[in-house]
C-alpha cells in the first residue's frame, strides 16, 4: 500500500471523528438556552460607552449594592485590614476605597473621605510599627499619601467653596499625630504641624499650595511613591492569585452540582480570563505584569464576589482565598440575585491606578474573538466573554 | 427590525453555524487535549463564546477561522492550568503520566486507531495535520488561527506530514 493511501485512509478516519448525537443534542439545547436567557436586548444596552453610562446610571442603586457588596465580601473583605507590603494591600488601596471614593456624593462627603483615607494610612504606619516591620520606604509612602489626601481635601474644599467640619479637622490631626508617633524619632519622616490642613487658621488654599510644593520636593527626593506607582511585591500578587484562581477552579469544581450550569461556564470563563492574564503577568515585568495581575484579581475578585453571594463563604485570610460555601446559608439580599450576578460578571473592571492603566506595550492577548481577556475599561468588550 | 426578530434570526444563525462546524471544533479539541469529555465541554464553550461575539453585533468575515481561534487560546488556557496543577506533588504521590495516558486512551476506545497514531506526533505537529489535511485548511488561515507565520505552518506541515507517514507504515 502506498504512503498516501495509508494517510488519506487515516484522515477519512479523522473526519469520522464526531460529536456522539445525544451530546451534539444536549450541547445544542444548552447553547440555544443559553442564547436565548442572554438574548439581543442585553447586548444592544452595551453598544455604546454612553448608553452603557445611561444604563448605568439608570441601575445606580443596584450597582451601588453590587459594588458595596464586592468591598465587604470576598478578597476586598479580606484585603480591608492589609498593610503596606501585604499582598492585598493593592487591593484595598486601589479597588476598595476607589469604589468608596465613588460613592462620596457631594463635596463635604469627598473631603471627609479624604480625611478618613488619611487616617487609614496613619493607622496602617501605626500597625507596622507595632509589628516591627515599618520600613523607611513605607513610612515616606505613607507620609506623602496623608499630605496627599490632605492636599486633595484642600482642593476640594477650595473648589466648592465649602466649610470644613470639625469632625473632618479632628481626623486630620488625629492621622498627623498617630503617624509621628508611629515614626517617634524619625524627624525626617514626622509631619511638621505647620504642614496640617483644614484644621489651621490658615486659609485653606494657601495651605494647600504650601503642601503641593513640599509634595513635588518629596517627588523630587524620591520619596513620593504615591499609589499609582507604589511598590508591588508583583511576584506574590501574582502567587497568590494563582493560589486564588487554583483554589476557585477547584470550588466550582466540588461545587459543581450546586451551581447553575450557565453561571458556572461564565464563572469559569472569568477564570480562565484571569489565568490568561496572570500568564501574561508572569511574562512581563512592572507596571504590566501589575497592571495584567490585578486585573486577574479583579476576575477571581468577581467570582468571588458571586460564590459569596450564593452562600456563606469561609475565608483564608492569609491569602483571601475562599476556602469553602455553605450553600444551604445564602445571604439574605433585598435585590434579585441573578440580577447582582450577571452586575458583578460584567462590571467595568475598576483600575488599581489612578491614571489611564498603563497597558501600552502590551500586545493583544489574542486576534479576534479568542480573547479572553479584558483589560481595557471598556464597556463594549467588557462583556464576560 | 425588532429585538425578537433580529434575536430569532441570530439563533438561526447561530444553530446553523453550530451544525457546520462543531464536529470540527470538537475535532480540533480533541486533538488539542487527547480527552473527549473535556473536547466536549470546550465545544460548547466555543460556541458560547462565539454567541456572546454574535449579539454584540461582531464583524466576523470567516467564522471557521473565528471559532477555531476561540479553540485555540481555551486550549492554551487549559494546558496553563494542567501545568499549574503541579506536576511535582502529583508526581511525589506516585502519579505517572504515562498511566494517565493510557487510562486516557483506553477511555477513547472509540477512537483509539486515530488518536493513537497522532499522539505519537509532537502536540505541535498534531493540530497543523488536523488542520491541514483532515480539515482542509489553508496554511494561511492555519497560521491566523495558531497565531504563526503561515511560513512557519507550512515548515510544520511537510515535517508532521513526512512522521506521520513513517508511522502510519511501520
Amino acid at each position: 500500500m502506498t504512503d498516501k493511501k495509508h494517510t488519506d485512509e487515516y484522515f477519512n478516519t479523522w473526519r469520522e471523528v464526531k460529536l456522539s448525537e445525544t451530546r451534539r443534542e444536549d450541547i445544542k439545547t444548552a447553547l440555544l438556552e443559553h442564547a436565548r436567557f442572554h438574548g439581543v436586548q442585553e447586548a444592544a444596552q452595551s453598544t455604546s460607552a454612553v448608553s452603557w453610562f445611561v444604563g448605568y446610571r439608570r441601575t445606580f442603586a443596584s450597582a451601588f449594592a453590587v459594588l458595596l457588596l464586592m468591598v465587604t465580601t470576598g478578597t476586598s473583605y479580606a484585603a480591608r485590614g492589609a498593610l503596606p507590603g501585604d499582598t492585598l494591600y493593592p487591593v484595598k488601596t486601589g479597588f476598595n476605597e476607589r469604589v468608596q471614593a465613588a460613592f462620596a456624593v457631594n463635596a463635604n462627603a469627598k473631603v471627609a473621605f479624604q480625611s478618613e483615607l488619611a487616617e487609614k494610612r496613619a493607622v496602617e504606619a501605626k500597625a507596622l510599627k507595632a509589628r516591627g516591620t515599618l520600613t523607611q520606604e513605607q513610612a515616606a509612602r505613607l507620609k506623602a499619601e496623608i499630605k496627599q489626601h490632605q492636599m486633595l481635601a484642600a482642593n476640594i474644599v477650595t473648589t466648592h467653596d465649602i466649610e470644613v467640619t470639625s469632625d473632618v479637622k479632628e481626623r486630620f490631626t488625629l492621622a498627623i499625630n498617630e503617624f509621628n508617633t508611629a515614626v517617634e524619632g524619625d524627624v525626617s519622616l514626622a509631619i511638621a504641624t505647620d504642614e496640617r490642613v483644614a484644621n489651621e487658621a490658615a486659609p485653606v488654599a494657601r495651605t494647600a499650595t504650601m503642601m503641593a510644593a513640599d509634595t513635588r520636593a518629596d517627588a523630587s527626593a524620591g520619596a513620593t511613591t504615591m499609589l499609582a506607582t507604589a511598590p508591588i511585591n508583583e511576584e506574590k500578587l501574582i502567587a497568590d492569585t494563582q493560589t486564588r484562581i487554583e483554589s476557585l477552579y477547584e470550588l466550582l469544581d466540588t461545587y459543581r452540582n450546586e451551581i447553575d450550569p450557565v453561571l458556572r461556564a461564565k464563572l469559569d470563563t472569568k477564570l480562565d480570563a484571569a489565568t490568561e492574564a496572570l500568564g501574561q503577568a508572569k511574562q512581563r515585568q512592572g507596571d504590566q505584569a501589575r497592571t495584567l495581575a490585578l486585573s486577574a484579581a479583579d476576575d477571581a475578585g468577581k467570582v468571588e464576589s458571586v460564590l459569596s453571594l450564593l452562600g456563606s463563604v469561609e475565608i483564608d485570610r492569609e491569602t483571601g482565598a475562599i476556602t469553602s460555601v455553605d450553600f444551604s446559608n445564602p445571604p439574605k439580599l433585598d435585590q434579585d440575585r441573578d440580577m447582582l450576578i450577571e452586575s458583578i460578571l460584567n462590571a467595568k473592571p475598576i483600575q488599581p491606578n489612578n491614571d489611564t492603566p498603563t497597558v501600552e506595550g502590551v500586545p493583544p492577548t489574542s486576534v479576534d474573538g479568542g480573547g479572553s481577556i479584558e483589560l481595557q475599561a471598556d464597556p463594549d468588550t467588557n462583556m464576560s466573554i | 427590525m425588532n429585538r425578537y426578530m433580529k434575536q430569532e434570526q441570530l439563533e438561526k444563525e447561530f444553530m446553523a453555524t453550530f451544525d457546520t462546524y462543531s464536529d470540527a471544533i470538537f475535532r480540533f479539541c480533541l486533538v488539542k487535549v487527547s480527552n473527549k469529555e473535556l473536547a466536549e465541554d470546550m465545544t460548547q464553550e466555543v460556541f458560547t463564546r462565539y454567541w456572546q461575539s454574535l449579539r454584540n453585533g461582531k464583524e466576523m468575515t470567516n467564522v471557521r477561522s473565528f471559532l477555531y481561534t476561540i479553540a485555540n487560546n481555551m486550549a492554551k488556557d487549559w494546558y496553563k492550568r494542567k501545568k499549574a496543577d503541579s506536576l511535582d506533588d502529583r508526581l511525589d504521590a506516585g502519579f505517572d503520566p504515562r498511566d494517565e495516558k493510557a487510562t486516557d486512551q483506553m477511555q477513547e476506545a472509540e477512537y483509539g486507531e486515530v488518536l493513537g497514531v497522532i499522539d505519537e506526533l509532537e502536540p505541535r505537529d498534531r493540530e497543523v495535520v488536523v488542520l491541514r489535511f483532515v480539515e482542509g485548511l489553508d496554511p494561511k488561515d492555519i497560521a491566523e488561527i495558531l497565531d504563526e507565520t503561515a511560513n512557519a505552518v507550512s515548515v510544520r506541515i511537510t515535517r508532521a506530514l513526512n512522521k506521520l507517514q513513517t508511522k502510519l507504515n511501520v
